[in-house]
């Protein structure tokens, strides 16, 4: 006796999926079929122990976790194209630093470019923005270094800076947690 | 319903709060699911989070037309069901210990956030572990959130035909863990029931 297609119609007895017929014509077979009668047993023992398994229920402050991913996720992506660019700008000019001297000194290309004196006037132009940015470069480099060496040279300095940086990260601790103490009540309005 | 399209239309314009309003009705029902689906406690908040943000990422892909908690429970099955095919390939073989019970490996929920008593809640993820993620899917959208064939296909982007198969199938193994000899536990946590 072929039992699959019983088989398959328990299963679907069970989700009150068959005809009138087709349930008679199943439940005529499982009176008559011990193989199959066990099958619908089984199926229905565990049909019984699903339907009466209950919703699990989520972790405290589960919702407010979900909306602090979702700020922290929003905060990487709203920073991530500055990265990008910042990252872009910097090979750029380390491309062309060099670049340039190579051009200039090894291939003569300030021969050609003298040739046409308004390229040699916006080449010349260029190079000297390019050198007063590393200029000032330079000199803000030198100020934090100078400034870095004065904190470590004196201890009332550092301890200012210190005390400082220790108020400014308690400070923005609090401002997180009433963010989040305010999503909390928001979330529990709703 | 139509409160959930007034709230998704704000999110869209940027309200991060009537997303939290989102997350407040829909927290129990998506974390159940990923945690049906993946039987650990830790890892189906961690499932569950990732389906939210998702959702939140993907809002502009949302239809109106269809139901929102349909659509994130779509998005949570098919990160689930993912998430185990990697965790097998990765670094669990095909003998894997079942789940362990989520009082173990849980971080965070305490013992009263389990509605149903411990001892049937393990019977039943040891009968879910023992299923393919993509029968496990279909039965867990079948018992707990009570959908026809049609929107179990629908949610997992399969066929009515397909449902029908994977949930036959699925309870010819179920029905085969009872022959195997978990009857006297499935007949305690029917009791319990």
């Amino acid at each position: 006796m072929a039992h699959n297609p019983y088989e398959l119609m328990i299963s679907l007895s069970l989700d009150g999926m068959l005809e009138d017929e087709e349930e008679f014509e199943l439940q005529t077979h499982l009176a008559d079929c011990e193989t199959c009668a066990d099958m619908f047993d089984r199926m229905a023992l565990v049909d019984t122990v699903l339907v009466n398994a209950g919703e699990v229920a989520p972790p405290v402050n589960f919702a407010v976790s979900v909306m602090l991913r979702i700020k922290a996720e929003e905060t990487g992506r709203r920073w991530y194209p500055w990265l990008i660019g910042i990252l872009v700008v910097a090979s750029v000019l380390a491309a062309v630093s060099i670049a340039a001297p190579i051009l200039f000194l090894s291939i003569g290309v300030e021969r050609i470019i003298a040739q046409w004196p308004a390229l040699a006037s916006l080449v010349d132009n260029s190079l000297h923005l390019f050198e007063t940015l590393l200029m000032r470069a330079w000199f803000i480099t030198n100020a934090v270094t100078d400034w870095y060496s004065y904190l470590l040279s004196d201890p009332a300095a550092l301890a200012v800076v210190v005390t400082a940086l220790v108020f400014a990260s308690i400070w923005i601790g609090f401002l997180e947690v009433s963010k989040a103490n305010r999503l909390a009540m928001s979330g529990q309005a709703a | 319903m139509g409160n959930d399209q007034e709230l998704v239309a704000q999110v869209i314009n940027g309200d991060q709060r009537a997303f939290a309003e989102l997350v407040e009705t829909y927290q129990q029902s998506v974390y159940n699911l990923t945690y049906r689906m993946l039987g650990n406690a830790g890892e189906a908040e961690d499932a569950a989070q990732e389906a939210f943000l998702r959702a939140y990422q993907h809002i502009k892909r949302y239809d109106p037309e269809r139901s929102f908690k349909t659509w994130l429970l779509s998005i949570a099955s098919n990160y689930c069901i993912d998430r185990i095919r990697k965790r097998r390939l990765t670094w669990l073989s095909i003998d894997e210990p079942l789940p362990p019970h989520p009082s173990l490996t849980s971080s965070s929920p305490d013992p009263e956030a389990y509605t149903s008593d411990n001892e049937q809640s393990v019977v039943v993820q040891e009968l879910l572990g023992e299923l393919a993620p993509d029968y496990r899917a279909a039965v867990v959208l079948r018992y707990w959130y009570d959908m026809s064939y049609i929107e179990i296909a629908k949610t997992l982007g399969t066929t009515e035909s397909a449902i029908k198969s994977r949930l036959f199938r699925a309870r010819q193994m179920l029905a085969e863990q009872v022959r195997s000899g978990n009857m006297s536990e499935l007949s305690i946590a029917m009791e319990g029931a």
